[in-house]
């Protein structure tokens, strides 16, 4: 009797101490890994365990029961963060019901199953962040998520990232329709002009402000905007024209907001003010010509060189791709922001740590460190090459593209 | 007496050469050296430290060792790279509009629409292309004829390579047509055409036994037809989708037409189909499309020039100038080397190939003595996104100089500092 | 004198006696039956049921047949309880096309599905020769907020008592078809948002005179059932996480792409009411009511009627079984896992004793796409018989 006794408590101390041990190793060879964070290693390894980046380096020795993936010559890279608005969601980013909705929240609205998070996968993007659409000027709160998992929830890595505020000529575009009442009229007009589009903008943060002191605040719409005010909740304003710029900096100077771009397609052109500000600024669509976009009829300059110039001032530059994943992948925006004239190392550091460190994850992705997430992309030659492609894409420690 | 008449040779003389020189402020240059870091011939391997030597505007000699005359002009380039220039084998772009209202109009040409300021054309030359064929756009039936010019001249005679090329059939459906309807009213136009044709040649005989005199000419609006039948002109068709390929080719067999397949993305279905017909291709502008696998439920991505290459078919690359990288003819190439495609074939698929379908090859496509000296000077490689066209020679002549390029200075420097606007509140 | 009166009165009293019992259907009746599918206490081959006052008296093989009483002999046929269709909008379309959906307010919790039903719509009869006894008349899937479905018998032609749930729970809707372009909400987020802010507010509600607040309030306390509509999985998550944050009673509806997820529906106890299989269904959608039903959640079928055109509820029930479904789960899914989620399993869903005479006689194997319908009977009334050819 005693014997089995013995025996049992054995097998159990064997199992307490061998079984970790046990725990799942994947160890990455590459012959070129480019960190972000510090200098690049040759021939080296990344152990990955439970999704994470468990180390990094040369000479690093590899568990016996690892999973080995061999890169061979190919070059390694953080996996690309998007933090320009994309689309997986279902049904109309809009709520067209009114202009001003900072309680809508677009993580409400994800699709796991949505064509365009399979495709942005396959093309390095690990990590995007989502923003309600551009036709309300209050539009609501984004979320970064990750394109894995079958639920909503299981997408998300950051809810309520950021308050959307779209003060170009966008939400002057079609009617409003009612809310939370019968219709009584033919028409709900949309403010028409830009200086209504301010003039909401303004009116809601001064709501939001006379109601400071009260604790809690019962209109849900004010919490969010008072959240804000308190930096609590990072506010991203999409404008393109240097003149909608400007008003944003001054309503930013009036309410002490701190203020992120996306879009900024004029933004060469207040660069010395952004950086005066430290103002970070996430680029979208590119466009080669000047003027107008569909039925807007803005007077928009270009400069193709507009990442560059803006990092060059000292502006923190994030490249998107403008919500539209599927014509222009976010490796091919770097490629040709260089092209343009920015710096190599900036470039790539504008589709990785500088958008999640604008995103505010940056202590989970971006780069490639000890205690990251193991966000990895494999690439057949160099980054900014044009005939390079992706190999293959390990999100949270699993292969998901090859 | 004699003293005068010499000194009024001599002054005369003295003037003709002195206003001869002035007038020539910038000589054209007869013979020119071009020492190349890389030449990339196109018809054969490339070549390292090589020199071409051109005469008159056309190549004289092309190799490593090649003896430059004294009076040669040497243009160096030891640190570029020297290419043919690119060809764009179809295009509607440059026109005022794409479209006539009508559906059955070939006796109409582009020629007479082609605008020369239109920003396309400075783009263009400024991206390495050297030659293109205007043809009208997709929406009409019969379109008209095209016109093959370069992107570099204030006028379309000046811009003009050559005339009368090509006749644009689409086989996509007009508005409130149907296909069987489309495919219904070429049928009609034919077979009116040949009742046409038939008649004239009646006409033709009878008079020819009366030996009378004939000189009745064919109609006007139909000679461009006409032409098209007897091979004189080459029938560029475009399917937009698979299911109009076969379509195409019962035309081509039928009339016996010389003909270009211009593709749209969802042709590559039709890969094989075209493979066998050995017909020469203009595929579309976007070259990668997403499709859902059916069982997996997966996002697959199906690279077009691939699937062609693969099946054995020639083609060239179209350009789409509201695209961020396909606006570049060297990006398509690029995009099809990514995926697998050799460099060389490629290439030629900017420049040799599509020479060849417009029928300028004898001049332009690469760089072989006798062909005209239509160059690019490529600060790299010209499939790397970071090399820029420095210099585009055409004809022994540089027509594009980037240093000298001043909207793309403006494209790409900061804007002049401007004083801010002091805040009056 | 006073005999007159008394005989007179007699006589009217023993008339009347007469006729109020000619007017009352034969009190009891005896069924023979070949195969008597119980749901709930197996099949019993050569049985025989008991049907007193409109209720089952009694049912087995060895089952005593009262003196004088009628017999129905069905002795080669099949009998199975009267179908209940978990979720349709039948008889709703009098004046307007169809009543079964709110398009001006989004917000309806307080209207009651039952003022736009008509009972006398041809609908009913056809349900009824398709075997459908009780049905769940429920407002559509175009309301995030919707209104009180009811569940109702299909035997309207008597003063009985046909409605069995005035106000059986409040409808919200979920999927994509609750958004209109011209009405709110017009995206998800919205759509969320509004559902959200409805149950705030009534989670908060103190008495008053607002019926809408009323109703939801009750459905915030896990009290009244919340349907909620649906479709794929995001709608499923979503529905989930609102279920979670207000601990709801619920049902889901029409959620046909759960199988992905189905461990997690399963987790919660949450019943599915599922949307119709059609023949013109594609093979992978028809293949996921075996993998839900396999992780362990319960199904009920719904014809989802007039929208779907299908009021042939036992064609769902045989497709599912040719695609993964086993028989025994087919057939609850027609009869008992219906009535138990809806709340009327005390009284329908199978042939158990004290249940109501609710059943349905078939000429062969109800499974069998070729077996027809004879006979349909409620509460021991003949409702249906099917002409002979």
């Amino acid at each position: 009797m005693r014997i089995y006794v013995i025996l049992l408590t054995f097998l159990l101390l064997v199992t307490v101490f061998i079984a970790p041990g046990w725990a799942e190793v994947t160890a990455v060879k590459a012959g070129r890994i480019l960190t972000i964070s510090g200098e690049p290693i040759t021939d080296g390894v990344i152990l990955i365990e439970d999704g994470k980046i468990a180390d990094i380096g040369t000479g690093i020795e590899i568990p016996e029961n690892a999973t080995v993936i061999d890169a061979g010559k190919s070059v390694v890279m953080p996996g690309f963060v998007d933090a320009s608005a994309v689309q997986p969601v279902r049904g109309d980013l809009n709520e067209q019901s009114s202009e001003i909705t900072p309680t809508l929240r677009i993580s409400d609205a994800l699709d796991p199953q949505s064509k365009v998070i399979k495709r942005v996968v396959q093309t390095g993007v690990t990590t995007l962040f989502i923003s309600p659409g551009r036709q309300n000027v209050i539009s609501g709160l984004g979320v970064v998520v990750k394109p894995t998992g079958n639920i909503p929830q299981q997408m998300i890595i950051k809810d309520e990232a950021a308050l959307t505020v779209v003060m170009d000529m966008d939400p002057t575009q079609g009617n409003r329709i009612p809310r939370r009442e019968p219709a009584v009229n033919f028409y709900y007009r949309r403010p028409g002009t830009r200086m209504a589009i301010i003039w909401m903008l303004r009116k809601s943060f001064f709501d939001a402000q006379q109601q400071a002191d009260t604790e809690p605040i019962s209109d849900p719409n004010l919490a969010i905007l008072s959240e804000v005010l308190k930096d609590e909740i990072p506010i991203h304003v999409n404008a393109r024209r240097a003149i909608v710029i400007r008003a944003a900096l001054k309503v930013a100077d009036e309410y002490g907001l701190k203020l992120i771009f996306q879009e900024c397609t004029e933004g060469y052109r207040v660069a010395e003010q952004l950086a005066e500000r430290k103002i970070p600024v996430v680029l979208g669509p590119f466009y080669y010509y000047p003027g107008s976009i569909g039925q807007y009829r803005e007077g928009r300059q270009v400069n193709w060189n507009n990442a560059g110039i803006l990092a060059e001032v000292g502006v923190k530059v994030a490249l998107g791709s403008g919500g539209q994943p599927d014509t222009i992948d976010i490796l091919t925006a770097a490629t040709f922001a260089v092209r343009h004239g920015m710096d190599r190392d900036e470039a790539l550091k504008a589709i990785t740590i500088t958008p999640a460190e604008i995103l505010g994850v940056a202590e989970r992705v971006g780069s490639l460190e000890k205690g990251k997430d193991a966000d990895i992309v494999v690439l057949s030659g160099d980054p900014l090459d044009v005939t390079t492609r992706v190999e293959k894409v390990i999100l949270n420690g699993k292969t998901v593209y090859q | 007496m004699k003293s005068r008449s010499h000194i009024t040779f001599i002054s005369m003389f003295l003037i003709v050469v002195i206003t001869g020189s002035i007038t020539h402020a910038a000589p054209v240059r007869r013979k020119l050296a071009v020492e190349a870091g890389r030449i990339i011939t196109i018809a054969g391997e490339d070549i390292k430290n090589g020199v071409i030597l051109i005469e008159d505007g056309t190549i004289k000699a092309v190799g490593k060792d090649v003896d430059v005359p004294w009076d040669a002009f040497v243009i160096e380039a030891k640190d570029q790279v020297v290419m043919p220039g690119f060809v764009m084998a179809h295009t509607s772009s440059g026109l005022d509009r794409e479209n006539e209202n009508m559906p059955e109009v070939p006796f109409i040409s582009t020629f007479d629409s082609i605008d020369p300021i239109s920003t396309f054309f400075e783009d263009s030359l400024r991206d390495g292309v050297v030659a293109m064929l205007i043809l009208p756009g997709n929406n009409t039936l019969l379109g008209g004829t095209g016109t093959i010019v370069k992107p570099y001249g204030r006028t379309v005679e000046a811009m003009l390579i050559k005339r009368y090329t090509g006749l644009k059939i689409s086989l996509l459906p007009s508005p409130n047509t149907s296909r069987m309807g489309h495919m219904q009213r070429f049928r009609r136009y034919m077979s009116e055409l040949k009742d046409y044709l038939e008649d004239y040649e009646q006409r033709k005989a009878d008079d020819e036994e009366e030996k009378k005199p004939f000189d009745e000419e064919i109609d006007v609006t139909k000679q461009s037809m006409v032409d098209l039948l007897n091979k004189k002109l080459t029938a560029f068709i475009y399917c937009n989708r698979a299911a109009y390929v076969p379509k195409a080719l019962e035309i081509q067999k039928t009339h016996g037409l010389k003909t270009v397949l211009v593709l749209g993305p969802d042709c590559y279905k039709a890969a094989d189909l075209i493979a066998k017909s050995k017909l020469p291709v203009v595929l579309a502008p976007q070259l990668i499309i997403w499709e859902t696998n059916e069982q997996t439920n997966e996002e697959e991505m199906k690279v077009i020039p691939m699937i062609f290459h693969r099946a054995g078919v020639k083609f060239a690359f179209q350009t789409d100038t509201s695209q961020y990288g396909s606006r570049y003819l060297w990006y398509q190439a690029a995009t099809a080397v990514k995926y697998g495609m050799k460099r060389a074939e490629a290439l030629k698929s900017i420049t040799l190939y599509p020479a060849q379908f417009i029928g300028v090859d004898n001049r332009l496509g690469s760089i072989e003595t006798g062909k005209e000296a239509t160059l690019l000077f490529l600060t790299g490689d010209p499939l790397d996104a970071q090399t820029w066209v420095d210099q585009v020679m055409i004809a022994g002549e540089i027509v594009y100089e980037r240093a000298k390029d001043e909207r793309l200075k403006k494209l790409l420097e900061p804007p002049l500092k401007i004083q801010e606007p002091k805040d009056t509140d | 004198m006073i005999k007159k009166r008394f005989l007179s009165f007699l006589i009217v009293l023993s008339i009347s006696l007469c006729l109020t019992s000619f007017g009352n259907e034969p009190q009891v009746i005896a069924i023979r039956a070949g195969k008597i599918w119980t749901v709930t206490d197996g099949v019993i081959t050569d049985g025989i049921i008991i049907v007193d006052n409109g209720k089952i008296r009694a049912v087995g093989q060895e089952v005593d047949v009262p003196e004088g009483v009628n017999i129905l002999d069905m002795s080669d046929k099949n009998i199975i309880p009267g179908i209940i269709d978990g979720h349709c909008h039948i008889g709703l379309s009098l004046d307007i096309f169809s009543e079964m959906d709110e398009t001006v307010a989004a917000i309806a919790a307080d209207m009651l599905i039952l003022d736009a039903f008509n009972p006398h719509s041809k609908d009913v009869k056809k349900a009824l020769s398709s075997g459908v006894t009780t049905v769940m008349l429920a407002p559509g899937y175009r309301n995030p907020v919707g209104g009180q479905p009811a569940v109702v018998k299909l035997d309207t032609s008597k003063a009985n008592d046909w409605v069995l749930k005035r106000s059986a729970g409040v409808e919200f809707s979920l999927m994509n078809q609750a958004l209109m372009f011209d009405r709110e909400p017009t995206s998800r987020a919205g759509l969320i948002e509004l559902v959200k802010e409805q149950l705030n507010e009534a989670k908060v509600y103190q008495e008053g005179f607002n019926p809408r607040l009323e109703v939801l309030n009750r459905v915030v306390d896990a009290n009244l059932p919340a349907y909620i509509w649906a479709h794929t999985v995001d709608e499923i998550a979503s529905a989930m996480a609102i279920i979670d944050q207000y601990n709801l009673n619920a049902v889901l509806v029409a959620a046909g792409q759960g199988d992905e997820i189905a461990d997690m529906i399963a987790k919660r106890d949450l019943p599915v009411i599922y949307p119709p299989l059609l023949l013109s269904s594609k093979d992978k959608d028809l293949k996921r009511v075996g993998k839900m039903a396999g992780s362990g959640v319960k199904l009920a079928f719904a014809s989802l009627a007039p929208r779907t055109d299908l009021n042939d509820l036992r064609t769902s029930a045989i497709l599912a079984v040719k695609y993964g479904l086993d028989k025994e789960a087919a057939l609850k899914g027609l009869t008992i896992n219906a009535a138990e989620i809806l709340g009327v399993a005390d009284r329908l869903g199978s042939i158990s004793e004290g249940k109501d005479a609710d059943l349905v006689i078939l000429n062969g194997d109800p499974l069998q796409p070729a077996s027809s319908i004879e006979m349909v009977i409620i509460n021991g009334n003949i409702v249906y018989q099917r002409l002979e050819e």
